[in-house]
């Protein structure tokens, strides 16, 4: 496998990992973990649960994910503290409030 | 009226606009958020493990360091709670760390995909643009402020006058004697190097923050950008009063805006709060007003202000002392120069060609016998207490030359002093070649004085 393939192949797995982030948030605004779960979630209760399942538990696509859909004004993120400290949450960008 | 108050309103807003664009740009060059302490039921092993691939992560981000603090918080964060997710599934310590740490990837690579996520076209291009734009606001509050120094500095040489004039040495002997040119020059060229210097910063520190890169990687591209932009300008796009060494400092202006884009560009911008702006914009209004007030009356350098102290038909008796008129050739005899054989004529500045205009009107008998008329102009000395000034009898020729351009019944020719490196002070001659051939001057011509106007090219390249 050439060096471009390699980089089209990471590009590809970005950009699927890209679409299922925007369609764990829905609208919501929503931290890491939550993401992760809403993400799990759909996984496992879809019909390709299995395959998904396998691609939980890695991460390494997660935060370059979505710091790119940051960078595109797709999401916008800010901290918000609660009762577990600071945490950076994430939400759709809209044009305008809702 | 409209027009003026709309006009200073956006451009006020446009400087308001650029401040505020810098500011929250540098935001992001920031320290930026700490990094959460890791929970006290970690080891020194599980820390050590975390904080070491957090740090071989950050070796590769290169981002402004209030992103790098950003980015550190929020994967300590999501370490955190995923060793505490693992270790409720059942997992030890040691394996939760490195099993937490695992599904994140290897370190370097997670670092380079966040640095790409983050430094996206689209905020390069931001960063480009919004650059250009703190540019444009820099060199506008940087000439000012530079304006503001360069009259500061102006009162502290008059300050120093005052006090070597009381142990009886005058400054005004030893500063150059060009009507001031070599002191405006000076004034001139260190605003715009003030305004070169903050244009390149604000540039730099604006499209860092906006493109998300270390100050130093985009630094190389406006250093390049304004060597070239700004040098281009010093030489051949900012014209005015020029001098010797204000355009040596000219030519050095490509190494101001390269020094300016390196120099310390991690810390940051000097902000000038409100009040010193207040302060100082009414500081430099008092100023001009009592600088006017005091020299206005008594001081004139530039051209059209210039006194002229004699004209062909004056006969008064300011032009009765030897002003070296014969220099330049002999007084033609009145014979052949009849009364009424001009009857007015003078100088002023040639609208078309930003020149001096100097013009003669003949009587109806005109000048049938002579031929080769010509304006000479001819260095001068100034008018001041020491001398009632005329001809300056050092030279022996005219420096500038212009043949009589004869229309309808006018004689007039165009110099263009503003262009020539010493004519400050001069003198213009009508001459002839007479009937017996020989060339004579007809009249006592005018006198005044320019000012060099141009580029620092201009000025290099000045026929002299």
């Amino acid at each position: 496998m050439s060096r471009t393939d390699v980089a089209s192949e990471g590009s590809a797995r970005l950009a699927r990992e890209r679409e299922r982030v925007l369609e764990a948030l829905d609208g919501e605004a929503l931290s890491v973990p939550a993401i992760l779960r809403r993400m799990a979630e759909r996984s496992t209760g879809g019909e390709a649960g299995a395959e998904h399942g396998a691609e939980a538990s890695d991460q390494s696509l997660l935060y370059p994910a979505l710091h790119s859909l940051e960078a595109d004004w797709k999401l916008q993120a800010r901290w918000l503290s609660d009762a577990n400290g600071v945490r950076r949450v994430y939400r759709k960008r809209r044009l305008l409030p809702r | 009226m409209i027009g003026l108050i709309a006009f200073i309103g956006g451009f006020g807003a446009f400087l308001i606009a650029a401040v505020a664009l810098v500011r929250r740009s540098e935001r992001r060059l920031g320290t930026g958020l700490p990094t959460a302490s890791p929970p006290a039921r970690l080891g020194t092993e599980g820390q050590a493990e975390i904080s070491a691939y957090l740090d071989r992560m950050t070796t590769e981000l290169r981002l402004p360091a209030a992103d790098v603090a950003e980015v550190r918080a929020e994967l300590a964060d999501h370490l955190y709670d995923s060793i505490a997710s693992l270790e409720a599934e059942g997992f030890d310590p040691e394996s939760a760390v490195r099993e937490a740490l695992g599904r994140l990837g290897p370190p370097a690579e997670l670092g380079r995909l966040l640095r790409a996520a983050h430094q996206s076209t689209r905020r390069l291009l931001a960063g480009a643009g919004g650059g250009v734009f703190a540019a444009g606001g820099g060199f506008v509050l940087g000439y000012l402020g530079g304006v503001v120094l360069a009259l500061l500095g102006f009162l502290a040489l008059l300050a120093v006058g005052s006090v070597l004039a009381l142990v009886g040495v005058r400054l005004l002997d030893i500063a150059p004697q060009d009507g001031g040119n070599t002191i405006n020059s000076l004034l001139y060229v260190a605003a715009f190097a003030m305004a070169v210097a903050t244009a390149t910063r604000y540039a730099v520190r604006t499209s860092a923050g906006l493109s998300r890169r270390a100050p130093r990687t985009v630094a190389v591209f406006w250093a390049v950008a304004g060597a070239i932009v700004f040098g281009w300008l010093a030489l051949f796009g900012m014209r005015g009063p020029q001098s010797w060494p204000s355009v040596a400092l000219e030519l050095c202006i490509p190494l101001v805006a390269v020094a300016s884009a390196f120099f310390r560009i991690d810390r940051p911008m000097p902000h000038v709060g409100r009040w010193a702006v207040i302060v100082t914009a009414l500081t430099v209004v008092v100023i001009s007003l009592g600088f006017f007030a005091v020299t206005g009356s008594s001081t004139s350098v530039s051209e059209e202000s210039a006194p002229v102290l004699c004209s062909v038909s004056d006969q008064s008796s300011s032009c009765q002392p030897d002003f070296g008129f014969d220099t330049v050739a002999p007084m033609a005899p009145a014979a052949w120069l009849p009364e009424g054989t001009f009857s007015g004529g003078g100088w002023g500045s040639d609208p078309a060609s930003g020149g001096t205009r100097v013009n003669d009107t003949m009587g109806s008998q005109g000048l049938p016998s002579w031929t080769d008329l010509q304006y000479e102009a001819w260095h001068a000395l100034p008018v001041d207490e020491l001398g009632p000034g005329g001809v300056d009898t050092h030279y022996s020729t005219p420096f500038a030359v212009q043949p009589a351009a004869l229309n309808g019944n006018s004689l007039s020719a165009v110099f263009h002093f503003e262009r020539l490196r010493d004519a400050v002070h001069w003198w213009i001659f009508l001459t002839g070649v007479g009937p017996d051939g020989h060339r004579y001057r007809m009249g006592d011509g005018r006198g005044g004085q320019s000012n060099f106007n141009g580029s620092a090219w201009d000025w290099l390249t000045a026929p002299q």
